[in-house]
């Protein structure tokens, strides 16, 4: 067994050369290998890296992929994020629960099936979804459980049990059973017009000063959610000294969102080609593509696109016979949102745990192995390419005058047509409600978690950067939907994903999480809103990055836009103990063989 | 003399320390006991609450049943509760078991642990007399109302002192940065 763990890892050093960029390939071989990272495989890795093992040790634990105990040879991970439940999620937990005879958390006697909870996999517009050994399985019932759990018992591979995907999702270099749901055409994203090379070889005929102010007179601002010019951010990077890089940020975990995934199945292509601009412009020679780990389906197909580019002499050296070399390589996550934040990105690139960094320096100063390194949205690169070939005049006329262009947007929850849609910044909520056939709105999660939850007087906004701004994720609730408990699961997955690095984050989502339960169970007092507006804003100040930052928007913004919401569940009492006696010396009576006389205040029955 | 406010002090899960501190205000006891008069308390040890209390003062959070019977009986007895120290507003050092099963903690401290005595036959203490450890150590405000809670680890005198001629003399306290503030 040691001998073979032993082949595998140096299999993955010799593909890679030993360095500390790659520990997390090298775990993610021993965990699919083993089913588990245990200490005699990280003394092992440390034996043959020269890593020490603590360290080591510390990148392991902090991925949520990664196990220290043995995951099952089936490792199942359902999605339990809101929309999931929103999508019938409860049915779908009992179901694989019944199936398999174990709770959530638990791994089969024989070690066969593992089950677990994981954060939103990018699924909203085709949930409950679910992760079996990386491969998808989407829109579950209780019934397709009961038959995937018997043909995975009686030996049936996984690849052979699911469905048939839509579009590129159907080539046998993806093979998932997902749908692309692309649900509308559009001027930047969603069309034919894409010549793979065009745009680049445009891009060749300028220097890099004057594809940034190209970039920078198309008004593009960047697509993950902050809109900050992509043109001044390529400008910052340049200036500085280094070897440059080019990273394209694909890890997409704000539940809600999933664009990204319909553009890397359609258009990776042209995410490429924009890299290969920025590249240009600041004179990089290497690119990463960083992959969340959820996405990880989709490798081998985007490794072949990268080929088939390399083939046309559009990546690699001497591109399109310039004097210009760069190329793209692909990183995988291991189940992190943090790692969405770009300095964390970078460090988990590193081979590292996904901590944000102290910031300034910014990415674009010292980034990826204290190098000058752009971090953008897929989207912001396809972008560009679709900017070098149509012109910049051309996307700026798109949109507003502070938000040029179109934008992708990820709906999910109550409507007739969820998925991905391209519209023109500037387009009204009221619009986009229509358009996507939702009736009976109450409210809408708009950006995701960190976004704000809005009401009925917010949809004759416009959606963008001068109004209501959005990295383009709308959930939709209509008026049947308890919209505290949409919050507390909110709440729920920022606990989960919190790095715990500095306090305000670590300590003050678990109070936002645990007031809002007692506020639920009707046990909440005014003192309680108090305690949760305070710790809101301490969050919001003292944060180390910007999951803390905007984790208490949920509670801040449902508070502010649906206070009855909280109003209707206040106890009139200025305070209700949550304390149970009887509960809380259960444990202890038990071990000692005692009854237990006390009833839930604490006086014996 | 008799409109003087009630004082009764306890400490739960708690070392003690809050109360030392008490005490360390030293001769300003003196100027105190002009303002209050101490009633059920460690300080003058009266063991039952014989009249309505003011002010009632609890070191310490709750580890075991007996703790929150004896918080309980507080509030019932005391205008305004305070909790006094980290133990309990946080639950503090004795909150490091929390997250560990009871039965591990029991067997840590009575069975395996270094300083048992292994000359005896070691068992888990278990007299109907004994009360119940809780599953985990609970803040104070989790189990009943606290009117004010007032930080540190111990809370130092000056702040202990500052808080009871406050409290007693109607004005408004002024909690100094370094009383927040420990690195």
């Amino acid at each position: 067994m040691a001998e073979d763990l032993e082949k595998t890892i140096k299999k993955v050093i010799l593909d890679t050369r030993v360095e500390r960029e790659h520990l997390l390939e090298i775990l993610w071989s021993v965990q699919r290998s083993e089913r588990k990272i245990d200490h005699n495989a990280i003394k092992l890795i440390s034996k043959l890296t020269g890593i020490s093992t603590l360290d080591i040790e510390a990148t392991a634990s902090f991925y949520h992929f990664f196990t220290e105990e043995h995951a099952g040879d089936i490792t199942i991970h359902l999605n339990d994020s809101g929309t999931s439940y929103l999508a019938g999620a409860t049915e779908v937990e009992n179901a694989f629960k019944r199936e398999l005879g174990i709770k959530f958390g638990e791994v089969t006697q024989d070690q066969r099936f593992g089950l677990f909870f994981t954060s939103c996999i990018g699924m909203c517009d085709q949930e409950p979804a679910a992760l079996i050994n990386d491969v998808v399985f989407t829109n579950l019932t209780d019934s397709k459980i009961a038959s995937i759990i018997s043909q995975l018992k009686s030996g049936i591979a996984i690849e052979k049990i699911i469905g048939e995907g839509e579009g590129n999702n159907a080539l046998e270099l993806i093979k998932s059973e997902i749908s692309n749901n692309i649900r509308n055409s559009g001027e930047v994203f969603f069309n034919d017009k894409y010549v793979k090379g065009e745009a680049l070889k445009n891009a060749l005929t300028k220097s890099g000063d004057e594809i940034i102010a190209e970039v920078k007179s198309s008004g593009l601002r960047g697509r993950g959610g902050a809109g900050f010019s992509a043109g001044l951010k390529w400008e910052f990077c340049k200036k500085n000294i280094g070897d440059h890089y080019v990273i394209a940020n694909i890890d997409e975990g704000e539940p809600g969102t999933f664009k990204d995934r319909i553009l890397l199945t359609q258009y990776p292509q042209q995410i490429f080609e924009g890299m290969t601009i920025a590249a240009l412009a600041i004179g990089a020679e290497r690119g990463i593509i960083y992959l969340r780990a959820e996405y990880k389906y989709l490798k081998n197909y985007l490794e072949n696109c990268l080929e088939e580019m390399r083939k046309a002499n559009l990546l690699g050296e001497k591109i399109q016979s310039s004097s210009f070399n760069f190329d793209i390589s692909i990183k995988i996550g291991a189940g992190a949102y943090i790692c969405g934040e770009e300095s964390a990105l970078i460090e988990s690139a590193e081979g590292k745990r996904g901590e944000p960094r102290n910031r300034p320096p910014f990415p674009v100063e010292k980034g990826f192995l204290g190098n000058p390194t752009v971090v953008n949205n897929p989207e912001t690169f396809a972008a560009v390419t679709s900017i070098f070939r149509e012109g910049a005049d051309w996307f700026a006329a798109l949109g507003t005058k502070e938000s040029t262009g179109t934008k992708l947007f990820s709906i999910s929850g109550d409507c007739e047509r969820p998925g991905v849609y391209e519209f023109q910044f500037g387009i009204t909520v009221e619009e986009v409600l229509k358009e996507v056939g939702a009736k009976n709105t109450f409210a809408i999660q708009i950006g995701g978690p960190s976004g704000k939850l809005i009401s009925q007087k917010f949809f004759s906004r416009k959606i963008c950067f001068e109004d209501l701004p959005t990295g383009g994720a709308l959930t939709i609730f209509d008026n049947h939907r308890d919209l505290l408990k949409m919050v507390k699961l909110y709440m729920d997955f920022f606990v989960e994903e919190s790095c715990g690095f500095c306090i305000p984050c670590r300590a003050g989502n678990v109070l936002l999480q645990k007031t809002l339960t007692k506020i639920l169970d009707k046990k909440g007092t005014k003192q309680d809103i108090e305690l949760l507006q305070e710790c809101s804003s301490v969050m919001k100040i003292a944060s180390r990055c910007g999951l803390g930052l905007s984790s208490s928007n949920p509670v801040t913004s449902s508070f502010e836009n649906f206070p009855e919401i909280y109003d209707n569940l206040l106890s009139k009492e200025s305070f209700v103990s949550t304390f149970d006696m009887s509960q809380a010396v259960a444990e202890s009576c038990k071990y000692v063989n005692r009854e237990n006389t006390f009833n839930q205040e604490g006086s014996h029955e | 003399m008799a409109n003087k406010p009630i004082v009764a002090t306890a400490s739960l899960a708690g070392c003690f320390g809050c109360h030392m501190s008490l005490l360390d205000i030293d001769e300003r006891i003196l100027d105190l006991i002009q303002l209050v008069e101490f009633d059920k308390s460690p300080i003058t040890d009266i063991k039952n609450f014989e009249r309505k209390c003011d002010i009632g003062i609890i070191e310490g959070g709750c580890c075991n049943s007996e703790n929150v019977e004896n918080l309980k009986l507080f509030r019932k007895n005391c205008n305004i509760l305070v909790s006094l120290g980290e133990c309990a507003i946080m639950g503090g050092l004795p909150a490091m078991r929390n997250g560990i099963p009871i039965q591990e903690c029991l067997e840590e401290a009575y069975l395996n642990g270094v300083t048992v005595d292994v000359g005896d036959e070691p068992i888990i203490p278990n007299d109907e007399e004994l009360p119940m450890i809780l599953d985990r150590v609970y803040p104070c405000h989790e189990v009943v109302k606290i009117d004010y809670h007032i930080p540190g680890c111990a809370p130092n005198a000056d702040l202990i002192w500052d808080f009871l001629t406050t409290l007693v003399t109607g004005k408004d306290l002024e909690l100094k940065y370094e009383t927040l503030k420990y690195d």
